[in-house]
């Protein structure tokens, strides 16, 4: 294959892990490593003339600590006498020197290597794991890097690519990458927080998005804060628990501490999902007198959060410091992004979310996203991700205009296409004949504030009461994102219909201010609507208790009828004065009804009575048949079974 | 005239369209044949391997309570335990699994990892945790401490 068409892979070159993917299908793939994890140690050992990356660098890291490099990436494009060199060299065991223009080196064997070489060490497993997996050449990669790296880091990163053989298409921030793995480059104006809590390392990013360019508002970060410091928590209180018990320190004994280290990985990792974890270590010490000592503890995830509650509160500093820094308010973050494995925590993200006061995003691996970012990076690059997004929601509401002036909607937001969707309407008046259905777009709650996509008349509805004619309205968007909205009456079976062609053909800005005037008018039109509701209401009420009165108005004590006559003419005045407030509309309605009740019974009483009357229609045609068979009726029996009807 | 010389420029204008689409749909369905036949080769190596390792997470499960079990051994001195424990293993090794006890070997890569250092030789003096292989493959890394 040659160079221009090879795979572009995705790199997340971590300081404690790196993670490689790529897209495969039209969607991103992790690549797993030759030893078949998702994420490999990102370590380098020199053992002789032979170089081992990875876990089995780790491995004999205890062995080799002189010859084992690990977290380089806090030394790329650094000089050696940067602060943050002089911090960082406490916590390794190689030595690191002094190189051509200041800058950091490592001594290994008696041999210079710069950060970059190390790196490309790395980034060389990296391209191995994925040719094996992809079948063909790998000569082309997007690599990420933190943030807050200057223009030496980044030169540095991408030079270690070239030394690793592969020709760096582009250097892409870790949150960005991870914006991008939850398709948040598809938004527009949007502020990003990006908190990132790996095995060693703590960021957190403020992010800008606008035009599909990504700008960093601000970062900051704990360059020694991350899972193991999680763990040492979990293992001193285990250690402590048992010296409190038994009195003796398992720390003291290297076997017992082995298990006690792997009982806290597993504990910490368990209690994520579950509220309490059973600690059985049996037979890890002796007694005085040599008798069998056995761990066994419970530990609650209340526990846990109790242990690292210290930590969970360190991180918040630096996630302060970059909101000030970034002259943005917590309340203007529109999204916030969990990163790195420490992430999957409960009361982390439960921290994360009292902070921002929104839920985070987390469904993608924590550990994986930022390669999985790079990797869609990558896809662009390659043509595999095509820069013309396949439109797959519609992305404002669709309805139409309903009695008052009222949007109605029919398809919600965010509807993923093709889809239809179907609701019956009728006539808002007598005899009315024709109705016009007026297409809207948009989120505002009355028609006139939304944009009009079409209109139609649909004609020659049978004259009929208000509210009788059924008519079905169908609004089906294809995949093209082409709409189709069609009006058809029951009884008659007639049709109208239109097709929109422009339903979804919206800029991001047009969408994002329909948006935002939605939000901005909410409360204004929610009012609006409601008054019109009510208005509806009690236009409607009046005109049933019209019809009524007219019907069974003749069975009404006269008085009773004369209240409800006036209240119902009072109510359809106020109903058309405009100025009626909804309170007034909701009240009137309320005690017209009232009053109305009596005309209830009166008409219950009369249904009643029909009933019966018909009943002894029934039965006196029985009778009839009787009397025939008989010869001869009864007529004082008669009226008294009827009287017993009358009472049933 | 005019408006055909400018009909063919359109024309010339559109053949050259068509045959670049055409060329990015070629270089796509390649891409995409490509892509389906790495799915079916990885898919058989695969199944392959997940036949290979299909017990592997019960064993991994078993691990604990059996070296737990070895540790009951060494402590209490009981034939009636000590049976079980050789049923047990008798079981595990039907399914293909092999202990990992390096005590005494010299310090290898591939199945173990060093907690601690005693020295400047590469030989395990002690193992902290037991490794194990499941049909040759290692599936926990016996934990040495080496001088």
């Amino acid at each position: 294959m040659s160079n221009k068409t090879g795979k572009i892979i995705g790199i997340d070159l971590g300081t404690t892990n790196s993670a490689v993917a790529v897209m495969e299908g039209g969607s991103p793939k992790i690549i797993p490593t030759a030893e078949g994890s998702n994420i490999f140690p990102s370590i380098v050992a020199f053992k002789n003339d032979e170089v081992i990356v990875g876990a089995s660098a780790k491995r004999q890291m205890v062995l080799n600590p002189e010859t084992t490099v690990n977290s380089i990436k806090r030394f790329m494009g650094r000089k050696f006498k940067d602060k943050a060199v002089q911090a960082a060299i406490k916590h390794i065991a190689y030595e690191l020197a002094e190189g051509k223009d200041g800058m950091v080196t490592a001594k290994i064997n008696g041999k210079t290597y710069t950060p970059q070489e190390i790196s490309a060490k790395i980034l060389q497993k990296a391209k191995a794991d994925a040719e094996s997996y992809l079948g063909s050449k790998v000569e082309r990669a997007v690599i990420t890097v933190p943030a807050y790296f200057n223009d030496s880091q980044r030169q540095a990163t991408k030079q270690a690519g070239e030394i690793a053989g592969l020709y760096v298409e582009r250097i892409v921030n870790e949150p960005t990458a991870a914006s991008l793995a939850y398709g948040l480059d598809k938004k527009d104006n949007q502020t990003i927080a990006v908190y990132d809590l790996g095995g060693g390392t703590f960021d957190i990013s403020v992010l800008e998005i606008g035009g599909g360019v990504f700008e960093v508002k601000s970062t900051n970060g704990d360059t020694f804060l991350g899972g193991d410091d999680f763990d040492n928590e979990i293992i001193d209180w285990i250690v402590a628990e048992f010296k409190k018990q038994f009195g003796k320190d398992l720390s003291k004994d290297s076997q017992a501490l082995q298990r006690v280290k792997d009982a806290a990985e597993k504990a910490k990792i368990e209690l994520s999902s579950s509220q309490k974890v059973e600690l059985n270590e049996p037979f890890i010490a002796q007694g005085d007198e040599g008798q069998p000592l056995h761990l066994t503890m419970a530990l609650t995830r209340a526990k846990l959060e109790e242990l690292t509650d210290d930590l969970i509160k360190r991180s918040f500093g630096p996630v302060r410091k970059a909101i000030k820094d970034s002259k943005i308010k917590v309340s203007e973050i529109d999204e916030v992004i969990l990163v790195g494995g420490m992430t999957r925590m409960p009361k982390i993200q439960a921290e994360v979310k009292k902070f921002f006061g929104k839920e985070p995003h987390k469904g993608v691996n924590p550990d994986e996203v930022v390669a999985v970012g790079a990797a869609i990076q990558a896809g662009v690059i390659g043509g595999d991700v095509s820069d013309v997004v396949l439109l797959d929601v519609t992305p404002l509401t669709l309805g139409l205009e309903t009695l008052g002036g009222v949007r109605t909607p029919l398809i919600e937001r965010n509807t993923t296409i093709p889809t239809s969707k179907s609701q019956i309407f009728s006539t808002a008046a007598d005899n009315q004949t024709q109705v016009e259905i007026n297409v809207l777009q948009g989120e505002r709650e009355m028609a006139a504030d939304n944009r009009t996509l079409g209109r139609f008349v649909l004609d020659g509805i049978p004259p009929a009461m208000r509210g009788t004619p059924q008519i079905e309205v169908t609004f089906d968007i294809d995949s093209n994102g082409i709409l189709n909205v069609s009006a058809k009456e029951k009884t008659t079976g007639k049709e109208q219909k239109i097709t929109i062609q422009s339903s979804t053909n919206l800029s991001d800005e047009e969408v994002e201010k329909m948006k935002a005037d939605a939000e901005k008018y909410a409360d204004e039109d929610k009012e609006k609507k409601e008054l019109i509701e009510a208005r509806n209401k009690a236009n409607s009420v009046a005109f049933e208790l019209e019809k009524q009165l007219k019907e069974y108005g003749d069975k009404l004590d006269e008085k009773v009828k004369k209240e409800i006559e006036e209240n119902v003419k009072k109510l359809k005045e106020l109903s058309e004065k405009e100025d009626a407030s909804k309170e007034e509309l909701d009240k009137a309605t309320e005690e017209t009804f009232t009053s109305a009740q009596k005309m209830g019974e009166a008409m219950q009483k009369s249904q009643q009575a029909e009933a019966a009357k018909a009943a002894q229609g029934d039965k006196g045609e029985k009778d009839e048949k009787k009397k025939d068979e008989k010869g001869k009726g009864d007529k004082s029996k008669e009226s008294a079974e009827e009287g017993e009807v009358v009472k049933e | 005239m005019i408006k055909k010389s400018t009909k063919k420029t359109t024309n010339n204008k559109k053949i050259v369209e068509l045959q670049q689409q055409l060329a990015d749909s070629l270089e796509r369905e390649k891409r995409v044949l490509a892509d389906y036949q790495n799915l079916v080769k990885r898919n058989r190596e695969e199944r392959i391997k997940f036949l290979q390792l299909a017990n592997q997470s019960l064993v991994e499960t078993l691990l604990s309570p059996l070296e737990h079990l070895g540790l009951a051994a060494e402590q209490i001195e009981d034939q009636g335990l000590n049976m079980v424990i050789r049923d047990f293993w008798q079981v595990l090794e039907e399914a293909g699994v092999e202990e990992i006890y390096p005590k005494g070997e010299k310090f290898d890569l591939e199945t173990m990892e060093v907690t601690d250092k005693k020295g400047d030789g590469e030989t395990v003096i002690k193992v902290v945790r037991r490794g194990y292989r499941l049909n040759g493959q290692v599936i926990q890394h016996a934990k040495v401490i080496v001088k």
